[in-house]
């Protein structure tokens, strides 16, 4: 009797549950600043409400039919994080004369149309992996448009925005996205290359010269990104997501210490040299030392602490004495009403999402797929990371959006599309590999399910074994062998000797298919395959696996 | 790459620590000098709105 292909379950009514959970937090602050300011709730709750709530069921409907697999915990997590942002925005507007609410909730309901229609339409981003150098050019391309004259524009002092036919909107958070599917392109196809052996100098292993043009070019630009654009946040995201998606890759700790090395001396450099940053430095030092200048970070210290632990309460505080309170301050502005505790429970809010997402890597058995997904995740975090630590002066404050509460058109689209490509990889990592119930013991069934054969006669073959002995006889290895390497590159990271642990993938691939049944034949002379090579997957895989368990030849 | 993709996740993890921390300590030690720092408008305009009772001329209120 075979089990049912294990993998996850589809959770339609809890991701449900949580999306109206999170969007009642964002409404519930909406209510309570209308009740707290005036004692009357505020004009149009009833059809705020509609809709609101009408926005978060329809995207929990078109993400249950269009990816059922996806991690449920994703769009509650995002639903809560918008709704709170808009909410804030909208408490600042009523005290000041801009509305920015509006303008927002544009960009939310074009962010959420994106997503809809990427997990109706991209099922399969591998795809992306066939195009590291156009993506690596164009998202550098993104980086550097800001610094062309006549689109960049220069405001506050930092040059990271673009002004096109009335519409403004700043490249690098877009650019984000693309290099991080750039990097995972490049890094999987130049995994070996790069793990290879170079010299060894203080019991660490270092690359060889020719090796380090990739790096050495990052750097150059996140320096370049910095002094010409005075942009140290994003300088420090691209670079730091470039150094961990090379150590993810490689499993070499020495890039990281290479890399830490190179941008502690680029930092050193700009911050001596280049007024703009060193100001910065001296802001997050002293603040109290530039009363006149520092405001903005003092008035985030005073709001902060004048709301305490618990807060002022939602419109009770007074968050327009902050500068850029609805965007680069919101934080502050937030922890001021919500207090610290409301603060800390958004910093949980970004952990948990950037764990989901760490977890859809680990899940995923794709080695591209896998560091995108590590890469998407550990930027989102830097960026959360480089901008709450710089408003609660853990570190310089550095000009970066907080993803999905800033105001800010560019930033919210970028982080729906972030989201989207999450949902993706985590419902291609967490659906079974087949659907199918028991099969036949001739293992017919097995074979016509797609996901099946990629899952099993791919690595198999690869491995110099075919599938069941009936299934073997029933069909010609070499049949198997085509189909598979048709499929695109063989799936090298299962058989990667570095990975000794099994992934839940491989769990679940394992009770697809009766071990009992597994034989050896001849791999057939037209095969192109590579030689057979040991698989180490874990011992009890191993065993299970061996290859050279019944030689043949 | 799961065992790299794991100390990722821990060395994030370690991120989130240090923004709790961070604010935890800000909420514990700092708070107290900030309140009476001069330059806080909020506490001192906080002050200002107290009420402090009627000014009298003898029995007649006049303020």
């Amino acid at each position: 009797m075979l089990t049912m292909a294990m993998g996850y379950r589809t959770r339609r009514v809890g991701q449900m549950f949580l999306v109206l959970l999170g969007q009642a937090i964002g409404y519930a602050g909406y209510l309570l600043t209308s009740l707290n300011r005036d004692n009357v709730l505020p004009p149009d709750w009833e059809l705020v409400g509609v809709c609101w709530f009408g926005l978060g069921i329809a995207t929990a409907i078109a993400c249950s039919v269009a990816i059922p697999h996806a991690d449920p915990t994703l769009l509650g997590i995002v639903f809560a994080l918008t709704g709170v942002g808009l909410a804030q925005i909208h408490r600042i507007d009523l005290d000041s004369e801009a509305a920015a609410t509006p303008t927002q909730l544009v960009a939310v309901g074009i962010g959420i149309a994106i997503l809809i229609a990427m997990v109706f339409l991209l099922k399969d981003l591998r795809r992306l992996q066939g195009f590291p150098f156009l993506l690596s050019g164009l998202g550098v391309a993104l980086l550097l448009l800001p610094l062309i004259p006549g689109i960049g524009v220069e405001t506050y002092g930092s040059r990271i925005w673009i002004a096109l036919g009335g519409f403004s909107f700043q490249p690098a958070e877009l650019a984000k996205l693309v290099l991080a599917a750039s990097f995972a392109a490049y890094l999987t196809e130049k995994r070996e290359v790069l793990t290879s052996a170079g010299k060894r100098f203080l019991g660490l292993e270092f690359p060889r010269m020719r090796d380090l043009g990739p790096i050495a070019i990052m750097w150059g630009v996140s320096l370049a990104i910095m002094v010409f654009e005075n942009d140290l946040g994003t300088s420090l995201l691209f670079f730091g997501l470039f150094i961990v998606m090379v150590y993810v890759a490689t499993g070499k700790a020495s890039w990281v210490v290479l890399g830490l090395t190179m941008f502690i001396a680029g930092c050193v450099v700009v911050f001596t040299y280049v007024a703009h940053a060193k100001r910065r430095l001296d802001f997050w030092l002293h603040p109290f030392d530039y009363p006149d200048t520092a405001t903005q970070i003092i008035q985030a210290q005073f709001g902060l602490s004048h709301g305490g632990l618990s807060g002022s309460g939602w419109g009770l505080g007074r968050p327009t004495l902050i500068i850029f309170a609805r965007s680069d301050m919101i934080p502050a502005a937030l922890g001021e009403e919500i207090g610290i505790a409301g603060l800390m429970a958004i910093i949980m809010l970004y952990g948990l999402l950037v764990f989901r997402g760490l977890r859809a890597a680990l899940t995923t058995i794709d080695p591209f797929i896998k560091l995108f997904a590590t890469g998407l995740s550990f930027a989102f975090l830097l960026q959360t990371f480089a901008i709450i630590g710089g408003v609660t002066r853990l570190l310089p404050l550095t000009g970066l959006t907080t993803p999905f509460l800033s105001q800010g058109g560019s930033s919210m689209i970028a982080n729906w599309i972030l989201i989207a490509l999450l949902l993706i990889i985590s419902h291609q990592a967490r659906k079974p590999s087949t659907d199918l119930g028991p099969t036949t013991p001739t293992g017919e069934t097995l074979l016509e399910d797609e996901e099946t054969q990629v899952l099993s006669a791919k690595e198999l073959v690869r491995i110099g074994v075919a599938a069941a002995p009936a299934l073997a006889a029933a069909t010609p290895a070499h049949a198997i062998a085509t189909e598979s390497s048709s499929e695109g590159k063989p799936n090298t990271d299962i058989l990667d000797e570095s990975d000794h642990e099994a992934t839940e993938a491989i769990e679940y691939k394992e009770s697809s298919a009766p071990i009992s049944d597994l034989t050896v034949v001849l791999p057939n002379p037209t095969d192109t395959s590579p030689p057979p090579r040991p698989a180490i997957i874990d011992p009890g895989e191993t065993q299970a696996f061996n290859p050279y368990e019944e030689d043949l030849s | 790459m799961n065992k790299q993709i794991r100390l990722v996740s821990l060395v994030a993890a370690l991120m989130v620590f240090a923004l709790l921390g961070n604010l935890t300590y800000f909420s514990v030690f700092e708070t107290a000098s900030l309140e009476a720092n001069n330059l806080n408008r909020r506490a001192r305009d906080e002050e200002l709105d107290v009420n402090r009772g009627e000014i009298l001329a003898g029995s007649l209120v006049i303020a």
